[in-house]
């Protein structure tokens, strides 16, 4: 059993220890400002944080108390070299500077009711790069969509900041199976594209957007359509 | 009067002038030997501490199974999966994916040999995004010493659904019940209406599809 002391050591070791600053902190039952404080922790005592999930941290005290701390009280406290603590929380500046973001979204095509989800990455404030997946489902056929596309967002400081895109994509028809059958077809398709993103709160913002598609087809006419759609996202 | 102004005029400027060159001053008078005795070296090192970084768990993926009653087809057994994000206490975004099976309408089991769907169309498939949104945080207790949090939501969302070779855009509303078994384990219990547009049987008409399912998350 004495081999297993090293090892079940080093697991306690593997979290932050943190020093208590505040007169106290609080801690709840669960992550939510709604459950109750059964516990407090006071100035001087170290703990250890476990994880964190949204903006509440498990905290472990020395004497085996497990509890969630909010992130305004986790920062009255210092780390082992002294420093106070430094949490991300997500805010409006934190968006200006996102890596990532992921979207859900719906709206109209055509007539056909419109869904689906993309993925972006930011080069920087200004440029990015997205890949959408989106299903057009009308009354005599679906269509599907993928696209890429370039995103310049010219102000990104503004909390409704316009932005506008370009970019292309192939769209795949099939046709109800209750119509007559006909055959399943693939095209390539190009779009621009204006649109509006709007910070909510935390990780969250919502963002609306008009595209103009045209469809290179094999026919002498190329296709042209429009697309609405509003999504609600998140990003880290 | 231009004394007092004199007065200022040479204070300012002896005080500036002092200011400026009082490291020099200071450091005039101590020989380079002096300066060496009264530095003392720190000896001991800075502590190099590597801080392991927060674990955060704000996705949530699951399984889950139940019951579907899917409009005019009966009730049958419906399988899934979820995926979700929290992105604040209250708000989280999920994405699923289910299957179920259509049983014979009432009108095939009385016809006798009449098929209105084949086998690969009774298939029912769906996918859906919604939001939900986090209300009632409770406490469930068992017996006097176990206690665990549980959550009631709300949630709403759009999606897609795949049922006798067709796709129809299908809007999603329902509530659940999230009991946190451990701090990474979650047990859920939902009820969820699939309403979609349907002329399968003639006129076209909104169907309601309610499922009932539970199912078991992590939180990673």
């Amino acid at each position: 059993m004495v081999w297993l002391l090293p090892v079940i050591c080093h697991a306690d070791n593997n979290y932050r220890r943190i020093q208590v600053t505040a007169p106290y902190i609080e801690m709840h039952t669960g992550p939510g400002s709604s459950y109750p404080i059964d516990f407090v922790v006071e100035r001087g005592e170290w703990v250890e944080i476990r994880k964190r999930r949204t903006d509440w941290f498990q905290v472990h005290t020395r004497r085996g108390r497990l509890g969630w701390v909010i992130i305004d009280q986790m920062r009255q406290t210092r780390t082992e070299d002294g420093e106070p603590l430094r949490l991300v929380s997500y805010t409006q500046d934190d968006f200006r500077e996102r890596r990532w973001e992921f979207s859900f979204y719906g709206g109209e095509m055509e007539g056909a009711a419109l869904l689906g989800l993309y993925g972006g990455y930011s080069f920087n404030e200004n440029l990015s790069t997205e890949i959408s997946f989106s299903q057009a489902l009308g009354d005599f056929s679906s269509e599907y969509l993928i696209d890429i596309n370039l995103l310049s967002q010219p102000f990104p400081e503004w909390t409704y900041s316009p932005f506008f895109t370009l970019g292309s994509g192939i769209i795949r028809t099939k046709p109800n199976a209750t119509l007559v059958q006909t055959e399943d077809r693939t095209d390539s398709t190009a779009h621009v594209g204006v649109g509006l993103r709007v910070y909510l709160t935390r990780r969250f913002f919502m963002r609306g957007e008009f595209r103009h598609y045209a469809v290179f087809t094999s026919r002498d006419d190329n296709e042209e359509f429009d697309q609405w759609k509003i999504g609600l996202g998140f990003f880290f | 009067m231009e004394n007092r102004t004199r007065f200022l005029f040479l204070s300012t400027a002896t005080l500036l002038g002092s200011l400026l060159l009082l490291p020099c001053e200071a450091a005039e008078p101590l020989g380079d030997n002096l300066r060496e005795e009264l530095l003392i070296e720190p000896e001991i090192a800075r502590r190099e501490i590597e801080e392991p970084e927060i674990e955060s768990e704000d996705f949530e993926v699951g399984v889950y199974a139940g019951l579907m009653t899917i409009e005019d087809f009966g009730t049958s057994a419906v399988y899934g999966a979820r995926l979700a994000y929290h992105g604040t206490e209250s708000i989280f975004l999920e994405a699923a994916i289910g299957t179920s099976e259509a049983n014979e309408t009432s009108f095939e089991l009385l016809g006798g040999d009449v098929q209105l769907l084949t086998d690969d169309d009774r298939k029912l498939t769906y996918y859906n995004l919604s939001a939900g949104y986090n209300i009632l945080p409770g406490e469930v207790f068992l017996g006097g010493k176990y206690a665990y949090n549980s959550q009631f939501y709300l949630i709403a969302g759009i999606g897609s659904t795949r049922f006798a070779g067709d796709d129809e855009f299908t809007v999603n509303l329902g509530a659940g019940y999230r009991l946190l078994i451990s701090d990474w384990l979650t047990l859920h219990l939902d009820a969820r209406d699939h309403m979609f547009e349907s002329d399968l049987l003639g006129e076209t008409k909104t169907t309601h599809n309610f499922e009932l399912h539970g199912g078991l998350t992590f939180f990673f």
